[in-house]
């Protein structure tokens, strides 16, 4: 058994009675707590993080705090885990109780009492205040710091925003930015009007209202950098909608979702173009294609502004719409010099058009030079352009030549593939999707059959086994082709898209006919310097590693993510919509039984 | 006028080693573009910076040369941004590298940043120490910086209490 350490014999004499030692000696391991606490805090002020100044230390916590925050870069959501530097240290907790910044970022669910509290350190500090899905409304939010808030984001039912509604009359001097989302909203939902904030909002910059009623005239629409409008229960007229963006020549980004009365009304006539010189994202969405491309019209914005179009399903097409739009805007460059578009990314529902543009700022054209494009929709009933003259009327409002990227769905025929995209010598990359896929690689396989040297082909031994049973990818048939070990062959062939890298399919599906095929003339390229480099496969047909494993010695990389489809689905691709003609292509559909290139043999 | 581009500033630290080195570079600190606009005439005199030693003026002027000819904050942009600033700890590839170096160090360049007035060194180092506390323990914390718990137990205790709730979420 241990011993206990003896009293010094002096503080023995001291104590008369058992209570006075205990007390004395209590008193005395407070005072040597409190020493060896001074002389911990006293040793804190020789580490080098101590060096820092209260106000560096704080700057470091903030950064801190708002490294924690979730989702997006203006929400206000944030994690509380940084209050854990008040834990560190004595002078830690004071430099962060000192700091009134660190305070102000407030939310409906924090405890009342930690509101109170989180209220009072932030001083006079301006407050980001999260109000989402609450009930009843806290009333210190609005009694007296509506005049110290910055970032308001709300989120509400209809129910509590009609009781907030007659709270927001004070001004508002520092907001900022100001976030509002009604849930389950109705026409009886009272708009945002002139009395909100009693329109005094001089700082406002971004304004997001999502199932929100407004008075577009409201002074809240003023200075902003950001709009971002998504359906209102009562919706707007355009020409209101123009009016209210003639005042809003501050906007980078713009976003109007489902804002305009139903009926395609045009805007009047006399609304002049809207200058938005220093807009860098614009949104529409929700709205009919003629709507939308009426808001477009009135609109004028820098070149480098990036475009998305949204539109809802139009009878007659896309395309002559979307040609109209082009055509309308090319012819009017000179009016509205300003009209310049860098990207544009366009949708619309029945012949969903997707077009991503980039165009060199130098040229003065409207839509200059082509070098990204993306033709690609959920097709009602698949898109089809089998006619030269229809594809040309499309493309002829781009340079092609530049084209270095192009990716579709659509179904272009063999003749359009060839003719229209086949010599662009810098397309680089190819990226067909879906039903799209088989008529584009049958260009590559044609154009090698036809104009490859035979020498530089697989030996063709003639397929002595009749017809091939269907299976996956010829799995365990043929010899995979050996890599070539010599250097590429300079041959004088000009294959079909020359300036080929990259070919990455999606949602393709193959036949054991094709695959052979191409492996073919993708071998036949490879061998006299055309090869592709990358040749990538997402959720593909049958495929299987052998298919990889051949595929890996004709092209440099071979992608695949191993995806499995079920054979039904390749029935329906090649069975029955594929019936061939239509397309231009009478070749390749399910019924092998025509002309074969045959076993083939490096 | 402004001077042109490729002039000469001398300056002298506090243990006397002294750099020379071309005005635009120096005019990435706030308050040497000060102090020479104040200067009308050109001197030879070294421009004394006395809270700052040799070794560390010279990882500054390593990050000041990396970024010389980029924007400086303005006045007017200064406080718009800061907020900004603050929402990301995100750092570039090359600050990375820069700012790796040992803790000593780490504070003395965020200190003379902060005496320069070059905000975005500041920024870098602040946002290192920010990224080096994160997902870590108050005690983790405190062996990271060689921090003693200076708390007694009933303060442990109550700011435990205190913080539960938060330190959760």
């Amino acid at each position: 058994m241990s011993q206990l350490p003896l009293p010094h014999p002096i503080l023995q004499q001291q104590f008369g009675s058992s209570q006075v030692a205990f007390t004395q000696i209590d008193k005395e391991i407070a005072v040597l707590r409190e020493g060896i606490r001074a002389l911990h805090a006293f040793r804190n002020t020789f580490t080098p993080v101590y060096r820092l100044p209260p106000e560096i230390l704080a700057r470091i916590f903030s950064f801190f705090q708002h490294a924690q925050r979730h989702g997006t870069e203006n929400s206000s959501r944030i994690s509380l885990h940084w209050v854990v530097v008040m834990r560190v240290s004595q002078h830690w907790r004071d430099v962060a109780i000192g700091s009134p910044n660190l305070w102000s970022h407030i939310s409906s669910s924090y405890p009342k009492r930690i509101t109170q509290e989180w209220l009072r350190r932030s001083k006079g500090a301006s407050l980001s205040i999260n109000l989402r899905h609450i009930s009843s409304l806290p009333s210190e939010f609005f009694s007296t710091s509506l005049s110290r808030i910055r970032e308001m984001t709300l989120e509400f039912s209809s129910s509590t925003w009609r009781k907030l509604l007659p709270k927001l009359t004070s001004t508002a001097p520092l907001l900022e930015y100001l976030s509002i989302l009604i849930s389950d909203s109705t026409t009886e939902d009272p708009p945002i009007t002139n009395s909100v904030f009693v329109g005094a909002t001089p700082r406002l910059r971004h304004l997001e209202l999502v199932g929100c009623s407004v008075d577009i005239s409201s002074s809240l629409f003023k200075d902003l950098t950001t709009l971002y409008l998504n359906s209102p229960p009562l919706k707007l007229s355009i020409t209101d909608l123009l009016t209210a963006l003639h005042n809003l020549s501050s906007l980078t980004s713009l976003s109007l979702i489902h804002v305009l009365q139903s009926g395609g009304i045009r805007a009047s006539g006399d609304i002049d173009a809207i200058n938005l010189p220093f807009l860098k994202s614009l949104t529409i969405s929700g709205h009919s294609f003629v709507q939308d491309l009426d808001i477009l019209s009135h609109l004028s914005f820098p070149i480098n502004s990036t475009l998305r179009f949204h539109s809802e399903a139009s009878s007659g097409g896309a395309i002559p719409l979307l040609l109209d739009f082009l055509n309308v805007h090319k012819s009017s460059r000179q009016q509205a010099t300003t009209f310049l578009i860098n990207s544009i990314d366009l949708q619309c529902a029945v012949g969903v058009l997707m077009l991503d543009l980039n165009s060199r700022c130098d040229k003065p054209a409207y839509v200059t030079d082509l070098v990204k494009f993306e033709l690609v929709g959920p097709w009602p009933d698949g898109l089809s352009i089998t006619e030269s003259s229809e594809a040309t009327a499309l493309f002829s409002s781009f340079n092609l030549t530049s084209m270095t990227h192009f990716s579709t769905n659509c179904n272009f025929s063999i003749r359009i593939w060839t003719d229209l995209f086949g010599s662009l010598p810098n397309l680089n990359r190819i990226a067909p999707s879906g039903t799209s896929t088989v008529l584009f690689l049958v260009c590559i396989i044609e154009d090698c059959k036809a104009k490859c040297p035979a020498q530089y082909k697989p030996q063709i031994k003639p397929n002595t086994k009749g017809k091939k049973k269907k299976g996956k990818g010829g799995k365990g048939k043929q010899k995979a082709p050996v890599a070539s070990t010599s250097a590429p062959q300079v041959v004088d062939w000009a294959p079909i898209f020359p300036g080929l890298e990259t070919i990455q399919i999606i949602d393709g599906a193959f036949t054991e006919r094709i695959m052979d095929d191409l492996i073919i003339a993708l071998h036949a390229r490879k061998v006299t310097g055309k090869g592709i480099k990358v040749f990538g496969m997402m959720e593909c047909r049958n495929v299987d590693e052998l298919v990889i494993d051949r595929l890996r010695h004709v092209v440099q990389q071979v992608m695949w993510d191993e995806w499995t489809g079920s054979e039904d689905e390749d029935e329906f691709m090649y069975g029955s919509q594929y019936s061939g003609d239509d397309l231009g292509y009478d070749e390749y559909g399910m019924d092998s039984d025509a002309d074969e290139w045959g076993m083939y043999t490096f | 006028m402004a001077a042109p581009a490729t002039q000469q500033i001398k300056i002298r630290c506090n243990d006397e080693k002294e750099f020379t080195v071309d005005r635009d570079v120096l005019e990435r600190s706030v308050l040497i573009k000060n102090m020479l606009e104040d200067v009308t005439e050109q001197q030879d005199a070294p421009i004394p910076l006395p809270n700052v030693s040799g070794p560390v003026m010279a990882k500054v002027l390593e990050y000041c040369t990396h970024h010389r000819g980029e924007p400086l904050p303005s006045a007017d942009t200064e406080q718009s941004q800061d907020e900004t600033r603050k929402r990301t700890t995100d750092i570039s590839e090359w600050d990375q590298k820069f700012i790796t170096v040992d803790q000593e160090m780490l504070f003395e360049i965020i200190l003379a940043a902060n005496y320069l007035d070059i905000k975005s060194l500041l920024d870098v180092g602040c946002k290192t120490v920010a990224n080096m506390i994160k997902g870590k323990t108050p005690e983790e914390i405190r062996k990271l910086f060689n921090i003693v718990n200076d708390f007694t137990p009933e303060e442990e205790a109550q700011i435990k209490k205190e913080n539960e709730w938060a330190e959760d979420r």
